[in-house]
């Protein structure tokens, strides 16, 4: 039976990430509570009334769970321990590391694919293969210490206007991501070529040299077939990106949710740690779910089950 | 008074000791559980065994005493034996690599052997105190310089590539072995959803997240106990331990989607029905003919690159750690990533002051790294020169197309 994409994304977009946020968040919360240490439980309170912080007082987790959920399905994301509207300072913090991440992706998604197509040449000269050597080094190295050098290199030339170019390529190159899907890419397209229909493109008179993907080479048909291999393996690398922007924040000392998550976890404040949590979970459920429609758009065969 | 302060000093020293001896029965300890940790031991002894005995010279010296009766031939004969149980794989893979021609492998082989070598000389290092000598260049006496504490760096550069070892093999065993396991027993439909979703919880944090919060909370529990009680110390030896099985778990879920793909895709080939029409039970069928025959070259890629991707996770774990105010969840063991954390090591970064403090650590990190990269390769080269003997097939392009989305999201 085909299944339709309606009742695909309604199962998947909405009732899966809802099942998946409440574990995640429940998890996350009670670790914190077992953990010993005084935990305050009237932090998601907004409204100071004396009946709420009373209830709120020597109550279980599960209860304050329960508060939590209800406020935030209102729209109430309560107060940070010192006292701060948590909505006023998500308003900023959310557009830092969502533009630094989503910037980042999109930036290592094209370097990676342009590099792959550039190793499936082989050069003659040894020069150019130690060339291509060295920007897999060059991408190995950890990101917090490209960052620092390139703080020394660039602090000087680039002011605020430029504030965001400089991490976005940092957190693109860094921990050895390019030159892992730039490798996916040459795989998955060395693979293609070996294929019949290749030799049957070659016999009809298609170009077979060219560097990009034009219609009306042999690199375009191989191409179009890589990617349905190529688009998911690419998907898991996305929670290591939203993951090493909050580094980046920190170095370049960007306001993000970073901060957020390493003071809630200092203070003991549930309310921020799972906020931020939350944040995570929605985006990269968000980004996986956006990878899986493009896959279903390139390969009509993945729309059946 | 004089007699209580000397009996305080002569406990402190008696602590030290027993601080040290506990250091070296837990690395015996690890030896035991985490054989990998033997194999610089092979390593060593492969590139001493290629370097010597397959000489000309010492070949005939050898044969001279091999025949005669003489205590020392006994000895020899004993080592020629004893190689053949101990010493079979490194050099074989090293015979396979020269011979072959396969030049990733050997370089992969060599790239990683200073971790290897190192880890072996922090356990034999004998403890050498801090002399107070801060930021001293390189010397005749301190041949890489020496720290803001005016520690020797070469020192320090073995003594805590112990660790740094240890994590990497704990983080190859725990994202492997489960990886594997739950990647089989997603054949059966009534597992297949809920492992799924249990790895999609898992991915849907960034695994930055998932460990810093695990080990804020091992720090709570961990500061719920005295500093001079056995539970503390105990819980500071087994913090690199957490960490390796941390980051193995956040690493496991790549694992099992290429171990899953592999068997929905070959479950659908033609001499699997054959199989199993000869009467091959099942299980038989996934573990020798699928996963090992078929599957092994790219989880041998992915398995080799591993250590390369915990060191680099690790080092983002640290400065974490480095930089927040509060104590808690902080690193109290020595690696190669604390080493360019501390403040003196980022001004040097910054400043171009004081390079050979960041450098040396740096360039392990980076050798090793892509050290893996090359030996996993390598591996995958000896597999696929299996082609010939006809062991492994040509996968079609139809049934790869059929990728499941469901599993994707």
């Amino acid at each position: 039976m085909k299944k339709r994409i309606f009742d695909w994304i309604v199962y998947d977009l909405v009732l899966k990430t809802f099942v998946i946020f409440i574990i995640l968040s429940m998890i996350v919360g009670y670790f914190l509570y077992i953990s010993p240490g005084k935990v305050d439980l009237t932090v998601p309170v907004r409204l100071e009334t004396t009946e709420d912080i009373k209830h709120s007082k020597d109550s279980h987790f599960f209860a304050f769970y329960g508060r939590w959920l209800n406020n935030i399905m209102n729209g109430n994301l309560g107060r940070t321990i010192s006292g701060k509207m948590v909505h006023i300072e998500l308003n900023e913090r959310i557009k830092v590391t969502s533009f630094l991440t989503l910037g980042a992706l999109l930036l290592s998604f094209f370097i990676s694919f342009l590099s792959g197509l550039y190793l499936i040449r082989k050069s003659k000269y040894r020069i150019v293969n130690i060339l291509q050597g060295s920007i897999f080094v060059i991408t190995a190295l950890p990101t917090f210490f490209l960052a620092y050098i390139s703080i020394a290199l660039f602090s000087v030339k680039f002011n605020s206007a430029f504030s965001f170019i400089l991490p976005i390529i940092i957190l693109a190159s860094g921990d050895g991501l390019i030159s892992e899907l730039s490798r996916i890419v040459s795989l998955g397209i060395k693979e293609e070529y070996n294929q019949p229909y290749i030799e049957t493109a070659i016999a009809k008179g298609l170009k077979q040299s060219a560097f990009f993907p034009w219609p009306g080479t042999t690199l375009y048909h191989a191409f179009r077939q890589a990617v349905i291999t190529i688009l998911p393996r690419m998907g898991l690398r996305i929670p290591q990106i939203a993951g090493l922007s909050m580094v980046v924040e920190k170095i370049f000392s960007l306001e993000g949710l970073g901060d957020m998550l390493l003071d809630g976890l200092g203070t003991k404040d549930i309310n921020c740690v799972l906020i931020v949590v939350t944040y995570f979970c929605l985006l990269i459920r968000f980004l996986n779910l956006s990878n899986g429609l493009l896959i279903t758009t390139l390969n009509p065969k993945s729309r059946k089950y | 008074m004089n007699y209580k302060k000397h009996s305080t000093l002569t406990d402190n020293n008696d602590l030290d000791h027993s601080k040290r001896r506990k250091d070296q029965v837990l690395i015996l300890f690890g030896l035991l559980f985490f054989w990998p940790l033997l194999l610089p031991i092979f390593v060593t002894i492969s590139i001493i065994y290629y370097a010597l005995i397959k000489n000309k010279k010492i070949k005939s010296i050898l044969y001279h005493y091999k025949n005669s009766e003489s205590y020392t031939s006994k000895i020899i004969n004993f080592c020629i034996d004893f190689r053949y149980i101990f010493i079979f794989l490194p050099i074989k893979l090293v015979n396979i690599s020269i011979n072959n021609k396969i030049h990733t492998l050997f370089a992969g082989i060599l790239l990683v052997s200073p971790l290897l070598v190192f880890s072996i000389m922090g356990i034999l290092f004998p403890h050498s105190e801090s002399i107070y000598n801060a930021l001293l260049g390189p010397s005749p006496a301190h041949p890489l310089g020496t720290d803001g504490l005016g520690r020797d760096i070469l020192y320090l550069l073995i003594k805590s590539s112990t660790n740094t070892y240890l994590i990497s093999v704990i983080v190859t065993i725990s994202s492997i072995i489960p990886g594997i396991y739950l990647g089989l027993k997603s054949m059966n439909k009534m597992y297949d959803n809920w492992i799924i979703f249990i790895i999609q919880i898992i991915e849907s944090i960034p695994s930055l997240v998932w460990i810093i919060m695990m080990l804020t909370a091992y720090g709570y529990f961990q500061t719920s106990f005295d500093p001079e009680a056995f539970a503390h110390q105990l819980m500071d030896y087994l913090r690199p331990v957490l960490i390796g099985l941390l980051i193995g778990l956040c690493f496991m879920p790549n694992i099992f989607r290429l171990v899953r793909d592999k068997i929905k895709f070959f479950i659908e080939e033609e001499f699997v029905d054959m199989t199993r029409a000869h009467g091959i039970p099942l299980k038989r069928i996934l573990w020798n003919h699928i996963l090992l025959k078929n599957s092994l070259p790219d989880l041998m890629i992915i398995g080799g690159a591993i250590p390369g991707i915990a060191i680099l996770s690790l080092i983002n774990i640290d400065y974490f750690f480095c930089i927040s105010t509060f104590q808690i969840g902080a690193s109290r063991y020595s690696s190669w990533p604390q080493m360019i954390l501390t403040s003196e090591a980022k001004n040097a970064l910054i400043f171009f002051e004081h390079l050979w403090l960041v450098l040396p650590p740096c360039l392990l990190i980076i050798i090793t790294t892509i050290g893996c990269y090359l030996f996993g390769t390598g591996l995958k080269i000896i597999n696929n020169k299996n082609k010939k003997m006809g062991l492994i097939i040509k996968p079609d392009n139809q049934s790869k197309k059929i990728l499941n989305v469901w599993g994707w999201l």
